[in-house]
């Protein structure tokens, strides 16, 4: 049933993509002949200037090609000229259209591609059509030049014959559109729009990004950490049944107990190894909590001035989080400081983030601890910024937009 | 014991149950989210609940949520906090009622059996048991500054001990000390840090604790002084 389904769904779009063939073949067509009257008149400077309300008809391509790619689907923004034009360029543009070359080359690609798939697609079409509705090739052979004929054979070899290559039109329909698609897709929804994409696509995968480290920390959680405490439990109930044993036993308690210390260690490695990716503070709590629990544990005395507000995306509550633990880090193991000052501020769309020290300076913004930073920072569109001079003190500022 | 488990994970929720009926203790609820606990616990009455700081559904902090919810409705019902991780600023939260009987371990302490079960009686019977972790975080804080920069190692090793709960038996027991020089060192801790002395064990930690926790969160903000008062730690910068 549910593969009926999907055969059902596969062929909805068909008589979209058909009739968005065939209007690709028409304006093909119309570029095609367009492009004959260039030639032929090319020398006849006249007939150029007659021709010449004809040929701006170019213009008028673009907004059906437009309206023909919505058929299946696709929306092309509409272009708009970013670097100043010369006097020459915007005649010529008033007349002709954009002249910038992408668009020249996705039309020539048009004028030969429209009507080459409307004529692969629609020859065998009609073919296939016609030796179904009448069970023999006769209509077709007629029309077929020199005498030429298609295997006879009986009624129902012509109608299965007829079918298949039926679904293969079919198939090729479905193909043909979607590589028609495709190049409009990279050739038009370039520049400006294409910019927009990848910010957005770079902003999902952030997301997904930290959306997983959450995932690796509830599995950690669940999974291993769990079961080092479930452990841990069981040598305390073996130690328990120790007890009855006198002496003797001493070195298996002794055992027992290093055991208890080992996985202990596990676990409180396994914390650190959790703090370093996601803090669990940061997720339930959010930015202000987690950012004073690192301040307990900088080993430094850090003022915490903290801006009003709710929470922000996971996101940006982490890329400000990790700035501020790498800053106090830097600041306690680097810059020999002796107190630092976290400030953070809300605007209407942005989180800012800054950590202060009092230390020697000199941080080095091209080193990794920094430059991880600046990446984690500008995956989000934010900024970074270092000011470290040589004798201090060190600030480090960074600014992510949160809307 | 009379004892109300929340925990939802299966393998700890049998493993915390089998090691407390070893012990001799009933689990007569073993739950496994926030919202069956207070249920339980309101149906049970029990002598302690203990509680995973992470439940369904949020799997964040319900169960300290679902904790402090309850002593609020039923003021100083015990209540033992396990967790994977401690945050200073949840055993906070917990105390912040003031009352007795709350606790806030991490759960592979269940692995040092003789001091887990000190520590499930000490809040049952309305004293205290903080993690030495969370202790440490505190101490950490407040220890470059002030009152507390002036006590001795000795002092510090029992400020850290009084602050997880333990008495002064078991200061002594832990520090291998006599009695009498354990409450010298109480002594001496409390008046470094104008405490009031001599309190109930339990209001004591808690006078501890709250010493630490405000030491802790306004570390670079120096109280507003008297003018005769000379500034020891010298201008902010």
């Amino acid at each position: 049933m549910s593969g009926l389904a999907a055969v059902r769904r596969w062929l909805l779009p068909v008589p979209h993509e058909l009739v968005f063939l065939l209007a690709g073949a028409v304006l093909g067509l119309w570029l095609l002949g367009l492009g004959l009257l260039v030639a032929s008149s090319f020398t006849n400077l006249f007939a150029l200037a007659v021709l010449l309300p004809v040929i701006a008809t170019v213009r008028l391509v673009e907004p059906a090609e437009r309206a023909r790619l919505r058929l299946v689907g696709l929306e092309v923004p509409r272009r708009r000229r970013t670097d100043p034009a010369g006097r020459v360029t915007r005649v010529a543009e008033a007349v002709l259209g954009p002249l910038h070359a992408d668009r020249w080359r996705y039309l020539l690609l048009l004028a030969g591609i429209g009507p080459v798939s409307a004529v692969g697609v629609m020859v065998p079409g009609v073919v296939a059509v016609a030796g179904l509705l009448d069970g023999h090739w006769g209509r077709v052979d007629a029309v077929l030049p020199g005498g030429l004929a298609l295997p006879a054979g009986p009624d129902w070899a012509v109608r299965t014959a007829a079918a298949g290559l039926l679904a293969l039109v079919v198939l090729l329909i479905r193909t043909s559109a979607a590589a028609q698609t495709r190049a409009a897709q990279t050739r038009l929804c370039g520049g400006a729009d294409r910019l927009a994409q990848v910010l957005a696509g770079r902003a999902r995968a952030v997301d997904a990004q930290t959306a997983e480290l959450r995932r690796i920390e509830q599995n950690l959680h669940d999974g291993a950490q769990a079961r080092l405490v479930a452990l841990t439990m069981q040598l305390a109930a073996l130690g328990r049944s120790l007890r009855p044993l006198g002496p003797e036993a001493d070195r298996a308690r002794a055992d027992l107990a290093g055991a208890v210390d080992t996985a202990g260690a596990a676990l409180a490695e396994l914390r650190r190894l959790v703090r370093g990716i996601l803090p669990p503070v940061l997720t339930d709590r959010g930015l202000d909590a987690a950012l004073s629990a690192l301040a307990e544990d900088c080993g430094l005395p850090v003022d915490l001035d903290r801006a009003a507000g709710g929470r922000t995306a996971p996101a940006v509550e982490t890329a400000a989080y990790f700035v501020a633990a790498e800053a106090l880090a830097n600041a306690a193991k680097h810059a020999g400081a002796t107190h630092c000052r976290v400030r953070t501020s809300r605007g209407p769309d942005t989180l800012r983030i800054e950590v202060a020290d009092d230390g020697r300076g000199g941080a080095d913004p091209g080193g990794p601890g920094l430059t991880g930073l600046r990446y984690r920072v500008e995956a989000l569109d934010g900024t970074l910024s270092v000011t470290s001079p040589p004798g201090g003190p060190t600030t480090v500022r960074a600014e992510l937009p949160c809307g | 014991m009379r004892i109300v488990l929340a925990e939802d994970l299966v393998l700890l929720r049998e493993g915390i149950t089998r090691i407390l009926a070893g012990e001799g203790h009933e689990v007569v609820a073993a739950v496994a989210d926030a919202e069956s606990l207070v249920r339980a616990v309101v149906e049970h009455r029990p002598d302690i609940t203990i509680a995973d700081v992470r439940l369904p559904p949020g799997f964040s902090d319900e169960g300290l949520r679902a904790a402090i919810r309850l002593r609020e409705r039923h003021p100083a019902e015990p209540v033992l906090i396990l967790s994977q991780y401690v945050e200073a600023g949840y055993a906070a939260e917990l105390l912040s009622d003031g009352a007795g009987g709350v606790g806030y371990l991490l759960k592979d302490r269940i692995g040092e059996l003789d001091e887990f079960l000190d520590a499930l009686e000490r809040v049952a019977t309305g004293g205290t048991a903080m993690d030495p972790e969370v202790v440490a975080q505190l101490l950490n804080r407040g220890r470059r500054r002030g009152p507390l920069a002036a006590l001795t190692a000795r002092e510090h090793e029992v400020l850290d001990l009084m602050a997880q709960g333990l008495s002064n038996q078991a200061i002594a027991d832990r520090l291998v000390l006599a009695l009498v020089s354990v409450e010298k060192h109480i002594g001496s801790i409390l008046t470094k840090l104008e405490l009031p002395p001599g309190q109930a064990v339990h209001r004591r930690v808690l006078a501890v604790l709250a010493y630490l926790d405000r030491a802790a969160d306004r570390p670079l903000t120096p109280a507003p002084r008297a003018p005769s008062g000379a500034d020891p730690a010298g201008p902010a910068r």
